[in-house]
């Protein structure tokens, strides 16, 4: 848990930097934002996968810092007609996403929403997602909406490309 | 279908190489008139029998049946003139040795010809009956010579053509069953009224004939039998 | 309007689409076959060529049976195997352990293949327990064995999870009582000493004295655990000398509560949740610095995904196959059209239509395409069934290869583009010259 604070408070120290330091260190991403909060309500990591479908999964890792619990519900989005959330599950070895109603967040928790596990499902989209693009979703709590900059990575990503190294 | 009057003129068919196989300058047949081709082994006899079948695409010039030339006519054109107006028998037979004796002489009706599936099929029974053929259920691998020509008689005959065309009908045949066999063929086309050109060597077919057709070297001439 | 049709394929049901996309594969050669008989009736004639020929086209319809039952066979068994491998895997919603790799740990709980892995301490094992959306959490200790049985040490609320009711016998209720898996050839009240290890590398002595006896005995559930003997995990401390994860006063207790002072460490904790949301909360919660938590289902469908590869190098191999044989099949028509190219001829001198005898030549080569293709159908089955036989045998773990709609679809596709290959034999056996066939 330390561990993941110092990486977060590195990862909002390095935002701030001049971009050409970031530049420097390869983590070119456009305008970006690495985090959004609301009321003490973090979303960090935000990204999804390149795709010219209809769907798209969106990741991102939750900490909760506001005291209460919360309840992540869903979202929305320009660029889809719907966002909804969803789990992985796996029946006889094929992965199939399950809709969920609301995953609630303790207080001091966190909650990951990372392949193979819960994403935000965008429904209906209206354009192709090209790797580097940055879309906007809104996401959605019981206790209000929040907007995120999701990073659009490769088509076969894994993992945010930011999530794994210190900032 | 009552025989159909033939008009050749200036025919020629080539082989290989443009050699000229068969030449005719005229020969006239009138309906229902029964003709003998002969003369000598490759002298282009078969040759002018399929080029009247319409068989032969380098011939030039001249082969009107009634009102079609079936020079001037396309591969189609001349197929449904096949189909419709020839019937064709052959040295050894050419049945499908899997098919029924019915089956062989109602050939044509998998395809479709003048008058429809049915009425070849009966029509294609009723020869055989009348040719004697009493088991036509059976497949024809376990006929005799003389019934196996039998029923490619029928199967000639079961299109109700104009012009009967028969390629050495008896050449595979015994004496005896070759004298039936021309009974049955020439009986058939002249109670039908029906032309037929038989190609063969067979002097009792050809004695049987109206007029008599040599070939010698590629060329026609009216011939008779030499004693 | 493509997204019209897009948003109607959407709401269909898998099976529709399924279907759907069986009859547009099967569409082309179905056309083909209306468009090239169409007003014909050839079929008295290609039975009678079939007949005639009835073994060299016997030739031709096995080969091509093999060729499409090999694909067939190949795909429909390494579905079986994944599905198998997936199902096995099933009952184990969560497992969390020490940080390390998640396949050796997925191997180790739940196909039992044990490896040296470092312990979860009481403290953590207390916190998995008191999160309060676990339902289920139990200790799956293994490293011991008997006659190459994996002993495993573990919870009554487990057992339970994982095959239900007992097949015969009861559940263990001190140590020294165990329940075998319904494939264990150990027969009830029967005992046995476990040795420590496993395999070649077993001591039999280390655990002497620690004489267990069979007293129920699970019902199958398709995976190694059919091949395991389960033993209060309290058994597994106790005979390697150490606490048994009860207070002294409670030391005859089997099954939790555990007290975290007696807890000795257990290398890998099944963890279970009613709600399917919760799954993903704990999995979170769990990946820390001491713990790590995965999904054995979503590592395993990463293993088949890197299998993936693999699996379409197999797949384009089979068509590849097919493909190959088919063209010698066709290779072999157009030999064979010669063989009966008098018929042809006969039939074109009488008079017939060029799509006629077309529809002939074509009609006997998709005979023999689908009567393969329907032969190979079955090969696969069999041969899939026979292999999945001889994959459970040595793995435990249940395989049923059957056919389904991949397969069907894979058949639909051959049967298509070869029915329009079978075009050009056709087409060869029109340009033919009559006369000369006639006369040969």
């Amino acid at each position: 848990m330390v561990r993941r604070l110092a990486a977060s408070a590195l990862f909002v120290l390095c935002l701030t930097l001049p971009a050409s330091a970031a530049e420097k260190e390869g983590h070119d991403h456009g305008p970006a934002e690495h985090v959004s909060e609301l009321d003490g309500v973090r979303i960090i990591h935000a990204w999804t996968r390149a795709t010219t479908g209809a769907e798209a999964l969106v990741f991102f890792e939750i900490e909760n810092r506001s005291g209460k619990p919360v309840s992540l519900t869903g979202g929305e989005s320009d660029l889809g007609a719907s966002v909804a959330l969803v789990g992985m599950t796996f029946k006889d070895g094929v992965a199939a996403p399950v809709a969920l109603p609301a995953v609630p967040v303790k207080d001091g928790g966190d909650l990951h929403l990372e392949p193979e596990g819960l994403a935000l499902r965008i429904g209906g989209l209206t354009r192709p997602l090209a790797e580097g693009d940055v879309i906007e979703v809104e996401v959605a709590f019981d206790i209000g909406h929040v907007d995120v900059d999701v990073e659009v990575e490769a088509e076969d990503a894994t993992g945010h490309s930011h999530a794994g190294h210190a900032h | 279908m009552r025989g159909l009057p033939l008009e050749v003129s200036n025919l020629s068919v080539t082989g290989a190489g443009g050699r000229v196989l068969v030449r005719a300058e005229s020969l006239t047949i009138a309906p229902g008139e029964s003709i003998g081709i002969r003369g000598p082994s490759g002298a282009g006899k078969s040759t002018l029998l399929y080029a009247l079948a319409g068989l032969q695409p380098t011939a030039r010039g001249v082969i009107r049946w009634g009102a079609a030339d079936l020079v001037a006519l396309g591969e189609s054109e001349r197929a449904r003139f096949r189909r419709d107006h020839i019937g064709l028998v052959f040295q050894d037979f050419l049945l499908f040795e899997e098919l029924t004796a019915q089956g062989n002489a109602a050939l044509a009706a998998a395809f479709g010809a003048r008058g429809g599936a049915a009425s070849i099929r009966s029509r294609a029974g009723a020869v055989l009956e009348r040719l004697g053929i009493g088991d036509t259920a059976r497949t024809v691998d376990s006929f005799s010579g003389g019934e196996r020509q039998r029923v490619a008689i029928a199967r000639a005959l079961a299109n109700d053509p104009a012009i009967i065309l028969a390629d050495e009908p008896t050449a595979s045949l015994d004496r005896d069953t070759a004298d039936r066999m021309i009974d049955d063929l020439v009986d058939l086309a002249r109670t039908g009224g029906k032309t037929l050109i038989a190609v063969s060597h067979d002097r009792t077919l050809l004695e049987r004939m109206d007029r008599l057709v040599e070939v010698i070297d590629g060329r026609l001439r009216e011939g008779a039998l030499d004693a | 309007m493509p997204e019209i049709l897009l948003d109607g394929w959407q709401g269909l049901s898998p099976t529709a689409q399924d279907i759907l996309i069986l009859l547009l594969l099967l569409a082309p050669a179905v056309l083909t076959g209306l468009v090239v008989t169409f007003g014909y009736r050839p079929f008295l004639l290609v039975r009678s060529l079939l007949w005639r020929y009835r073994w060299t086209n016997l030739v031709f319809v096995a080969l091509i049976a093999v060729s499409v039952g090999l694909g067939v066979g190949l795909t429909a068994q390494e579905r079986g195997l994944r599905q198998g491998t997936a199902r096995a895997a099933e009952k184990f919603d969560l497992i969390v352990s020490a940080p390390g790799s998640e396949i050796t740990m997925l191997f180790a709980s739940v196909y039992l293949q044990p490896s040296d892995v470092p312990l979860l301490d009481g403290e953590t094992y207390e916190k998995i327990v008191s999160n309060e959306n676990v339902s289920l959490a139990a200790p799956i200790a293994y490293g011991d064995s008997f006659e190459g049985y994996p002993v495993v040490g573990t919870t009554p609320g487990f057992i339970a999870h994982l095959s239900g009711d007992l097949a015969e016998g009861e559940m263990f209720s001190r140590t020294g009582q165990a329940v075998a898996g319904s494939a264990v050839e150990v027969p009830l009240g029967a005992s046995f000493t476990p040795a420590h290890g496993v395999g070649d590398g077993a001591e039999h002595e280390a655990h002497a004295g620690a004489e267990t006896v069979i007293v129920g005995r699970m019902a199958a559930t398709g995976s190694p655990w059919d091949k395991a003997i389960l033993v209060p995990v309290e058994a597994v401390w106790e005979v390697h000398g150490l606490a048994n994860g009860h207070a002294p006063e409670r030391a005859g207790q089997i099954g939790p509560p555990f007290d975290t002072d007696y807890f000795p460490g257990t290398p890998a904790v099944m963890v279970h949740a009613d709600a399917l949301w919760a799954n993903y909360a704990l999995k979170s919660d769990f990946t820390t610095d001491k713990t790590m938590a995965f999904f054995p289902g979503a590592v395993l469908s990463r293993l088949h995904a890197l299998m993936g590869d693999v699996r379409q190098i197999m797949s384009l191999m089979a068509v590849v196959t097919q493909v190959l044989v088919t063209a010698g099949v066709l290779t072999g028509l157009v030999v064979l059209t010669r063989l009966f190219s008098r018929r042809l001829a006969l039939l074109r001198a009488l008079g017939a239509p060029r799509r006629f005898v077309f529809a002939v030549v074509w009609c006997y080569a998709a005979t023999l395409i689908a009567g393969g293709a329907v032969l190979g159908l079955g090969a696969g089955f069999a041969a899939a069934g026979l292999i999945s036989r001889e994959i459970s045998r040595r793995t435990d773990i249940l395989v049923r290869a059957g056919l389904a709609w991949p397969e069907f679809h894979l058949i639909a596709g051959f049967v298509s583009l070869t029915l329009l290959l079978a075009l050009t034999p056709a087409f060869l056996a029109l340009n033919r010259p009559v006369i000369a066939d006639l006369r040969n």
